[in-house]
């Protein structure tokens, strides 16, 4: 499933990456999302799209289309 | 010298511990070709001088390609191909894991590194306590507490001595302790012996190299013949699609992770927690459910730039007006005089105070307005807010083809465009840098407004309010069309992907905010206006003398350079309703270039005399409304003023921001803006008076019209070819 379909307060973790935008997926494995890290949904912006989720002790926003590179299941 | 280069993700607190090091011994500027500011600063200590320089924040060392992120790609390249000593690494113990991630990257590239852990007291608050020596030997780097109050030397004195225990050890500590699986550790030993003979130690730091060339990264940068190259690309895919087969996972998430899990090890045997519900955390949780709340969210967000926008245009529009007065009493009236006394030629003294020194105080006026922006910029962003309201209206911003931050820019065009486009700076991706630059002079600015404020008291007494608001609104299409036209041609693209951390809630500091903001202003004072002076001396010697070389004199008549031209002009602004004889009219828009508070004055003094030289009487109290009389019976009614204040919405960008374009970007977008803006403030002027008063004249309506619209599709299809020629470049 993708974060899209999360809601706030959902547990998740990060199963896989698909083939996308390099750039995009060097910053999010920079910043710690690897497969199989563990997050929580935090917030959803007012006008429903950028969601924040936790993840390794810090909050990270991401916009829902573009977070389709990556693969979550929900814990 | 030793160089020490401060490297670390963004808001760890470099900047900080730059200024303990160095004090206030540091030069800004920016870095060569581009507009991210650099600062370096120096201490002697013990007979030894040491250069510290600030490195922009990044997360990590890989390479990317594309043009994105200007600043990572400055700090990278500095710290992969230049000679630095020792690399100092600030963290955050708030946030260990994140930061330690760089950390690994910067002790593999076997540069001396000494860590400094940042916000040690705010991590034992919540419980967290960090056994430094435990840290330093898994490291197998020196690390060092940063005090909430350092002492300068003591500071100065560990990073002295480490530096020389570092640079005695170099290359002696070989950091391999990352768990790669075996068949990258096979890989990155056969790669590095491959690149040992075609690259000389300080070109480019090798132990990177090969990393980025297993990732498939660099290849196209790298300074070597072609054959080398090819069999270096050969063997780097070819690993790669071994690693693939073998481990079922990217080469790029199996190095993330085996250092993610390295320093997942690391975090767990050095820091202990105490059970206990973090307060701080609580904070943030309970900040964040307000700010970023469903119903409260956007309030806060208009509320939060609601105060940014009175901050500037009511006090720092004040304080415009006033050291205007007092600027042009001393730079103009009164050095005028000193000049003559001191029997100057004439000539030299309207070039010196028409020229010089009106372009001194373009300069000046813009102080209080940048200053009060800068400032409240700088406690916005400590405060942690910014990064919430680039989360809250991010969705908004998309139908722009921008990403979230370009907010702040738009929204400080409302009061004026210098800012607007100096704003745009905080943008990452040149891409958006642009579009946000090219778009900012159609956001109507507070000069503007006073230019409506006339005309609607004139002409529109009872719709004023209405009058205005269309403008406003008018200026937003126009900018967003603008967007559509370059993101179809030269812009092609997405905004930035938003990948972004949340800053942590802080007290902003007075003194940080001041020293933020006398730094961009000084940076301002010098470089921008360098090119305003000039630009507005050009202007003053059109204004000032007439083509036979004559020296204006005051009068209405006065043929000066720029009146003869205006004159000469304004049959080309009939088809937007201006007739032959309303030529102050366009003189208006001339000296509007100046900047567009000045439109109003000229205005009222060509109108006053014009009225004067048809003899109508004129007592003083009622000045205004005479004004107001001569100008009614100059412009064709109603609609003519409208289409006059739809030309002055979006015409030209006053000369400060064309020289502030000019340093941000090049000069083919700074001519590319002057040109659009014109062609799209005449046809939209045009459009609109000639619809208007179709019923007048049929046939010559539907023309012009036909005209127009034809001309932008023409200029529209132009844009579109040279940007294809350009690409085939």
């Amino acid at each position: 499933m993708y974060l899209s379909a999360m809601k706030v307060g959902d547990r998740g973790r990060v199963v896989s990456f698909s083939a996308g935008y390099k750039v995009y997926r060097r910053r999010l494995l920079a910043l710690g999302v690897t497969p199989g890290t563990e997050f929580t949904v935090t917030n959803v912006s007012p006008l429903g799209d950028p969601m924040a989720i936790e993840v390794r002790g810090f909050i990270l926003a991401l916009r829902a289309d573009e977070a389709r590179v990556l693969q979550v299941e929900k814990l | 010298m030793i160089t020490i280069a401060l490297v670390g993700n963004p808001n760890c607190g470099k900047t900080t511990l730059q200024n303990f090091l160095t004090g206030s011994n540091y030069q800004t500027g920016n870095w060569s070709g581009v507009t991210v500011e650099e600062q370096r600063g120096s201490f002697c200590y013990k007979n030894s001088s040491y250069q510290v320089i600030d490195l922009p924040g990044i997360y990590s060392l890989a390479a990317h390609e594309d043009e994105g992120a200007l600043d990572a790609k400055i700090a990278r390249e500095f710290i992969t191909k230049q000679k630095i000593d020792v690399i100092v690494n600030v963290v955050n113990a708030n946030n260990l894991q994140r930061h330690l991630y760089l950390t690994i990257q910067l002790l593999e590239m076997q540069i001396p590194v000494i860590v400094v852990v940042n916000m040690l007291d705010k991590a034992q608050v919540q419980g967290v306590e960090l056994d430094l020596n435990k840290f330093s030997q898994l490291l197998h780097c020196p690390v060092l507490p940063m005090l909430a109050s350092p002492d300068q030397t003591r500071l100065q004195d560990a990073i002295a001595s480490l530096v020389h225990k570092s640079s005695v050890q170099h290359g002696s500590n070989c950091f391999t302790v990352v768990p790669y699986v075996k068949s990258i550790r096979d890989a990155i030993e056969q790669l590095s012996i491959a690149i040992l003979p075609s690259f000389k130690p300080h070109a480019i730091n090798r132990q990177w190299l090969t990393f980025s060339l297993l990732e498939g990264d660099m290849l196209g940068e790298i300074d070597v013949d072609d054959t080398t190259k090819q069999v270096l690309a050969q063997m780097s895919a070819h690993w790669r699609e071994k690693i693939v087969a073998q481990e079922g996972e990217d080469v790029d998430i199996l190095l993330a992770d085996a250092r993610y899990r390295l320093v997942q090890n690391i975090c767990t045997a050095c820091l202990t927690k105490k059970e206990r519900v973090s307060s701080y955390y609580n904070v943030t949780k309970y900040l964040d459910h307000i700010v970023l709340n469903k119903w409260l969210g956007l309030p806060i967000f208009l509320l939060v730039m609601y105060v940014l926008f009175v901050l500037t245009i009511e006090l720092g529009g004040k304080l415009q007006d006033c050291i205007t007065h007092v600027s042009e009493t001393y730079l103009i009236t009164n050095l005028y005089d000193f000049l003559q006394q001191q029997g100057c030629s004439l000539f030299l003294t309207v070039l010196l105070t028409q020229g010089l020194g009106r372009g001194l105080i373009t300069t000046i006026t813009f102080m209080p307005v940048l200053g009060a922006l800068f400032f409240y910029m700088a406690l916005l962003e400590e405060s942690g807010y910014m990064s919430r309201a680039v989360f809250v209206i991010d969705r908004i911003m998309r139908a722009f083809g921008l990403p979230g931050k370009a907010f702040v820019p738009m929204i400080i065009g409302f009061s004026c465009n210098v800012p607007a486009v100096l704003a745009a700076r905080t943008l990452e991706q040149q891409r958006d840098r642009i579009l946000t630059i090219m778009i900012s002079p159609f956001m109507s600015c507070g000069a503007r407004l006073a230019i409506y404020a006339v005309f609607t008291a004139a002409f529109f007494p009872e719709h004023g309010a209405l009058v205005v608001f269309a403008l406003y609104l008018i200026g937003i299409v126009a900018a967003m069309l603008t967007g559509l036209v370059l993101r179809k041609t030269f812009l092609i693209g997405s905004p930035d992907p938003l990948v972004m951390e949340f800053a942590e809630y802080n007290l902003p500091k007075i003194t940080n905010a001041v020293r933020y903001t006398v730094r961009r202003m000084w940076s301002f004072i010098i470089r921008a206006g360098r090119l305003i002076v000039p630009l507005c001396v050009m202007l003053g010697i059109l204004q000032s003398f007439s083509f036979s070389g004559a020296i204006n004199d005051g009068s209405v008549a006065f043929p000066s350079i720029l009146s003869v031209l205006g004159r000469f002009i304004t049959p080309l602004f009939a088809p937007l309703g201006i007739t032959s004889d309303n030529w102050p009219a366009v003189i208006g828009l001339l000296s509007g270039a100046y900047a567009k508070e000045v439109v109003v004055g000229t205005l009222n003094t060509l109108y006053a005399q014009l009225g004067s030289i048809h003899g109508a009487v004129q007592s003083l109290a009622d000045n205004n409304q005479y004004i107001y009389g001569v100008m009614y019976k100059y412009f064709t009614g109603k609609v003519g003023a409208f289409s006059y204040l739809l030309f002055v919405l979006l015409y030209f960008p006053c000369i400060s921001t064309v020289a502030v374009m000019l340093r941000e970007l090049n000069l083919k977008w700074v001519l590319f803006s002057v040109f659009w803006t014109t062609l799209v403030a005449y046809s939209v002027a045009v459009i609109f008076y000639q619809a208007a008063t179709v019923m007048h004249h049929i046939v010559s309506s539907v023309l012009w019209i036909g005209g127009i619209i034809m001309i932008i599709s023409i200029a529209s299809y132009c844009l579109k070819l040279l940007c294809q020629t350009s690409q085939l470049k």
